[in-house]
């Protein structure tokens, strides 16, 4: 839902970048999405294209990575994956807020909610002296 | 020449956020200030729930409200009739209060207030996605939205301590089970209280406090 104030601030992120490094050119953007954000990957690298219209990212090949969930509980310890179960009538993946150990339901999410840029790949100076093709 | 730049450290929107949420969340503790978001479905019955709360609590407590919508006073104005002191948080064209919005909003409620409700934009899903820096979360459906609310919105139930089924007085009409919804919220938190309303006749209002801890 909010696919666009995301890309908005992965843009400024890059573009920020791009220009410390001055970079001619961004070729390769790697964003990595969180499993439990409401945001739809297609749209965010639709958004950041036409963000980057115009720009030195313009031509950039943008991949993502969805980043599973991670939690802790607050009980006892458990650090690991999220717990799935299977809704036997929708089939569909229904996440379970308690603590697969334990069962309490006092868990801390560490990892899987955010939407970042883990990097980007930048060219430095004009094509022709490029020479790690 | 090409080259790696590194950009995972750079402030990402959620996490920014977060970190205010819980720049909030020391605010309010420091102020002695309980909080509780109301989250939930449009029309679920929020502002109804929140009006039989504040009209049963506002002699044991100084309580003020944030009532967030886009555009309108309606529900502040609603709450604010049982003579507590409300605050209207537009959110123009977003669909969900934000910390940013509320760290605002919290330097002009009084100083001497202990109980502070927000009730937060109709919306199942992006509230999930930035919490506030609440002590609590509360999350209204009402059967009135069908029966597998739950089940499309397990992120939002997962992480509420309070779960309110409202509306129970058209169950029968809906055809909606107020069993089956009470076990999706639990297959989801086995943890999260389950309080069955109808707020409209103040139903469930004493199990609500009690689930909250008032
Ligand atoms: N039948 C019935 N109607 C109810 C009940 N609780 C609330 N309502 C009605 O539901 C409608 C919506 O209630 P609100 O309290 O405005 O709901 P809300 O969640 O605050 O709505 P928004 O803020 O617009 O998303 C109103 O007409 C209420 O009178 C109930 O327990 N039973
Ligand atoms: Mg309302
Ligand atoms: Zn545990
Ligand atoms: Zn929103």
């Amino acid at each position: 839902m909010h696919e666009m104030s995301v890309a908005q601030q992965i843009a400024r992120a890059v573009l920020r970048a791009a220009k410390r490094e001055e970079a001619v050119k961004v070729a390769r953007i790697n964003i990595e999405i969180g499993q439990l954000t409401f945001l739809n990957p297609e749209q965010v690298i639709f958004w950041l294209a036409e963000l980057f219209k115009g720009t030195e990212a313009e031509a950039a090949e943008i991949s993502h990575k969805i980043v599973p969930a991670r939690v802790r509980c607050g009980k006892c310890g458990y650090e690991g994956p999220l717990q799935v179960k299977e809704d036997p009538l929708f089939h569909q993946a229904l996440p379970v807020f308690a603590c697969p150990k334990c069962e309490k339901g006092s868990l801390d999410i560490l990892e899987g909610r955010d939407c970042i840029v883990r990097d980007i790949e930048i060219e430095t100076s004009p094509d022709g002296d490029c020479s790690c093709h | 020449m090409h080259k790696i730049v590194d950009l995972k450290d750079e402030e990402s929107l959620l996490a920014h956020n977060r970190e205010l949420a819980e720049k909030i969340h020391e605010q309010l503790a420091e102020r002695g200030i309980c909080s509780i978001d109301v989250m939930g479905a449009i029309g679920s019955g929020k502002t109804t729930i929140l009006e039989k709360l504040v009209e049963r609590l506002k002699n044991q407590y100084r309580i003020a409200v944030l009532a967030g919508d886009l555009t309108t006073t309606i529900d502040a104005d609603r709450i604010g009739a049982h003579g507590v002191q409300t605050f209207q948080i537009n959110t123009g064209k977003e669909c969900h209060l934000d910390a940013h919005l509320i760290s605002h909003a919290i330097e002009d409620i009084p100083a001497d207030t202990n109980l502070l409700f927000i009730e937060n934009v109709g919306n199942l899903v992006c509230p999930a996605d930035f919490p506030l820096g609440t002590d609590k979360r509360v999350v209204v459906v009402s059967v009135t939205e069908g029966p597998y609310m739950v089940k499309k919105h397990p992120y939002i139930f997962g992480q509420a301590h309070v779960a309110v089924i409202n509306k129970k007085d058209l169950a029968d009409s809906m055809e909606v089970s107020i069993e089956d919804l009470t076990n999706d919220i639990h297959g989801i938190n086995p943890e999260t209280r389950v309080v069955v309303m109808t707020a409209r006749d103040g139903e469930g209002i004493e199990e609500l406090i009690g689930a909250l801890e008032l």
